[in-house]
């Protein structure tokens, strides 16, 4: 074959995540090996300009960062970026679980793969007003008669139900981000939440039986995923992230933002070198003089913020029923992963175990497989990676079945 | 731009004017009978009878196999779907085009389903899509204005810019008594003229010209809607009496829009004896009556057939949001808000009602909050817990 240099070592083409985050746009270029372990072999980032709270505010500005970044991952990838998978976040996902039931007219034949595909479907109609836009539905529980069961295809009975967790989001906001990328021109794949992705990169197999909520804090949005008995519980994004942090330090003593955004870097809301009296000393900046500010002053601000960012999480999952699921603790991701103290005051608000999530199961560059702040990019490429496969199992049965009837 | 390809104006034979239903296709007739050499029209329907009896050239049946010719009964999932099912069909009349203008009465089934199909479809082409539209006078029903609502939402994400002449407005032109089928017909006329404006606007060769982007800039400021008003004048007081009709126009509110507006756009057209002093007249006109810091863009156009009228287009940013999703701005200084109870209460509206800003909000002064339980945590959080933070 003439183009097989093209392809990944499973004869695969390499896959493409591209994130428009609030302060920073990375593409992704990944390939899967044999074992079907993921390789980055390509890394492009910019940093955002005209991108507020995870959505695009200035289609000009948002266009140069997304060509940068892609013409970045092409260099390093040695790949002609054709399609690419799309991460989106902002405070206008919302979810909401949709009950599908469906009817077993041969009860006593059991419960057939076709029963369980006609209930999927009808959990998935739902009906949104008509700005809304599904991004996700995602399969939970089935029930069978009104008992819960895992697999349907086991027993009989004559009502099956699915709950579907439905992701949804401003159909606006998903054409804009689209539409940008088209203007490339670049396809768009799929579109995904950026929080389920990020959990897609930095959870096990074991965390998510255990039950756990995934933080991932971005500069604009911080988006949470929960899972309880192995199962995708709950998810939702909320617009405050770290810009808010740098955005309250900046007010509180009046200094430029760019100095605000180095000292929370610098200093975070640790509680431990928050020496009585210490100071910090500013060097002066155009229009601003030369100052010390109080550091003990500093942690308090960046420390009521980010309490109130992850006390909001833990109310959602509380209201949701689930913080008593939750054994494996919570994983922090994101730019905010990074802040020093973050992960400690998230024990302290959610009373359970924190770690820093970083991207696991990837190889290739260091970079990516280190920073939390690839937590959503790296997850994305493995999601686009599955639902690939998914589709082409799908199809591929389908085929099969057809040419040998049945 | 195409602008720049063309000179400065856009070829007329790109740009194409496309009524939508009833409401739609009506306003281009009366938009055509009222002055020739306009824009290309197509009128698109689902009713085939009420098609028929539209005097315009180019017409095209939707969704035929869906309602049999009959219209939508209301429906907008209906309209929809004809406009989906004539996709094919739209496509090739749509094609070829820089500039498509799709002209609808919101709140009916055909108009407000299709209308947002067609503007997909003309976009796709390549086309840019300017959709003007009236919402539905108040005495129709809750009903059609909540469709009317979501048309607009609709509208608003597949075409470029949206203009609304919401027809509520126009009922004090009228005396109490006004028969409903010469109520409908004068908004019909109301929606051509803004077509036609906003066309010469685009087309003829300016004096001072205005291309498309500052007329999606001025659509597109704060994020809102954007509602015209026209009026023309003849005789030696031209200037100052179109001006005044199109200021006091109900369409704006009898002027308490344009004392909000944060950006407007004003036409000029007149003949070859268009003077400079007029053009000083209306602008002096339209500058007293907006606010001080608002941005004024202005265009003239000189069109031979035009005679001595001069007329005096207004295209003006309003703040309009669909009630159920602004619940805190409610309680803010909101100036659309405010506006609009000035309007009930007479009360003269004045600089106070708009409010100062409490709490500083830096970075997140101009984007959207982000609000939980009433609060706007874009507000940091040491200001809104009452912490007071030792410098």
């Amino acid at each position: 074959m003439v183009f097989s240099f093209l392809l990944g070592p499973t004869g695969l083409p390499p896959v493409v995540a591209l994130e428009i985050g609030t302060s920073k746009t990375v593409a992704l270029v990944g390939e899967v090996r044999e074992d079907g372990h993921l390789v980055i072999t390509g890394l492009g980032e910019h940093a955002s300009v005209g991108v507020r709270k995870g959505e695009v505010v200035d289609f000009d500005q948002a266009l140069v960062c997304v060509r940068a970044a892609l013409a970045a991952a092409e260099e390093t990838g040695q790949v002609a970026i054709h399609q690419v998978h799309l991460a989106l976040s902002g405070n206008h996902i919302q979810t909401l679980v949709n009950r599908g039931t469906f009817p077993i007219l041969h009860a006593a034949a059991g419960i057939t793969p076709e029963d369980v595909q006609q209930v999927t479907a009808v959990a998935r109609a739902v009906n949104l007003p008509p700005d809304r836009q599904v991004l996700h539905s995602i399969g939970q529980t089935f029930y069978v008669d009104g008992e819960r069961v895992a697999r349907p295809e086991d027993f009989e009975g004559a009502k099956l139900a699915l709950d579907m967790l439905i992701l949804h989001t401003k159909r606006g906001q998903v054409r804009n981000a689209v539409k940008l990328v088209q203007s490339l021109p670049v396809e768009v794949a799929d579109v995904a939440f950026s929080g389920l992705c990020s959990a897609l990169a930095v959870l096990t197999p074991e965390q998510k039986e255990g039950g756990v909520i995934v933080v991932d804090m971005g500069a604009g949005v911080t988006d949470y995923v929960a899972y309880a008995a192995g199962m995708f519980a709950a998810a939702g994004a909320i617009g405050l992230g770290g810009d808010h942090l740098t955005n309250d330090l900046a007010l509180a003593f009046r200094i430029p933002r760019a100095q605000a955004e180095r000292l929370k870097r610098e200093y975070g809301c640790s509680p431990s070198d928050a020496g009585h009296g210490g100071r910090v000393n500013l060097p002066p900046e155009v229009g601003y003089p030369a100052r010390s500010i109080n550091l003990r002053s500093l942690h308090v601000v960046l420390q009521l913020r980010l309490k109130e960012i992850f006390q909001i999480v833990r109310s959602r999952i509380e209201e949701a029923g689930l913080l008593r699921q939750i054994g494996a603790g919570i994983v922090l991701t994101g730019g905010g992963a990074g802040i020093k103290g973050a992960r400690e005051l998230a024990e302290e608000v959610f009373g359970a175990p924190c770690v820093v999530g970083r991207p696991i199961g990837f190889s290739g560059l260091a970079s990516v497989t280190d920073g939390p702040q690839y937590a959503t990019a790296a997850g994305l490429l493995r999601y686009a990676v599955k639902t690939e496969a998914d589709s082409k199992r799908k199809t591929g049965g389908g085929l099969v079945r057809r040419l040998f009837g049945n | 731009m195409t602008s720049k390809e063309t000179g400065g104006a856009l070829a007329p034979d790109r740009i194409a004017a496309v009524g939508v239903g009833g409401g739609g296709t009506h306003a281009l007739e009366a938009m055509c009978e009222a002055w020739r050499n306009g824009p290309r029209v197509i009128a698109i329907n689902t009713d085939a009878k009420d098609l028929q009896a539209v005097r315009v050239p180019d017409k095209l049946q939707i969704g035929a196999a869906i309602t049999r010719g009959l219209g939508c009964g209301g429906d907008a999932k209906t309209g929809r779907m004809a406009a989906e099912s004539s996709a094919r069909d739209l496509m090739d009349r749509l094609k070829n085009l820089d500039l498509v203008f799709v002209v609808v009465g919101l709140g009916g089934g055909t108009g407000t389903g299709a209308a947002p199909v067609v503007a997909r479809l003309a976009h796709e082409t390549g086309a840019l899509v300017i959709a003007i539209a009236t919402l539905p006078f108040a005495f129709e029903g809750e009903g059609r204005a909540q469709v009317a609502r979501e048309g607009v939402q609709l509208l608003r994400d597949e075409a470029d810019a949206v203009i609304l002449a919401p027809n509520e407005r126009l009922f004090k032109l009228w005396p109490p008594g006004t028969p409903a089928a010469q109520a409908f017909r004068e908004a019909d006329v109301m929606l051509g003229m803004g077509v036609s404006a906003i066309w010469k606007l685009l087309v003829r060769r300016g004096v001072v010209h205005i291309d498309f982007a500052t007329l999606r800039s001025v659509v597109r400021a704060s994020g809102g809607t954007s509602v015209f008003a026209y009026g023309e004048a003849r005789g030696p007081e031209r200037a100052a009496q179109a001006t005044r009709m199109a200021i006091e126009s109900p369409l704006l509110d009898g002027g308490v829009v344009l004392r909000h507006a944060q950006s407007l756009l004003v036409s000029i057209v007149g003949g070859p004896d268009l003077t400079l002093g007029e053009v000083e007249t209306v602008m002096e006109g339209v500058r007293n009556a907006s606010r001080k810091d608002a941005h004024v863009f202005m265009g003239a156009a000189l069109d031979p057939q035009w005679g001595d009228t001069l007329s005096v287009t207004l295209i003006s940013s309003e703040r309009w949001s669909p009630e159920e999703t602004a619940p805190a701005e409610a309680e803010g200084p909101d100036e659309s808000i405010s506006a609009l109870a000035g309007r009930k209460k007479r009360v003269k509206p004045t600089q106070a009602q708009l409010g100062f800003e409490p709490v500083s909000k830096g970075l997140f002064k101009d984007v959207e909050p982000t609000y939980l339980k009433g609060e706007d945590l874009d507000v940091p959080t040491y200001i809104r817990h009452g912490v007071t933070i030792e410098r």
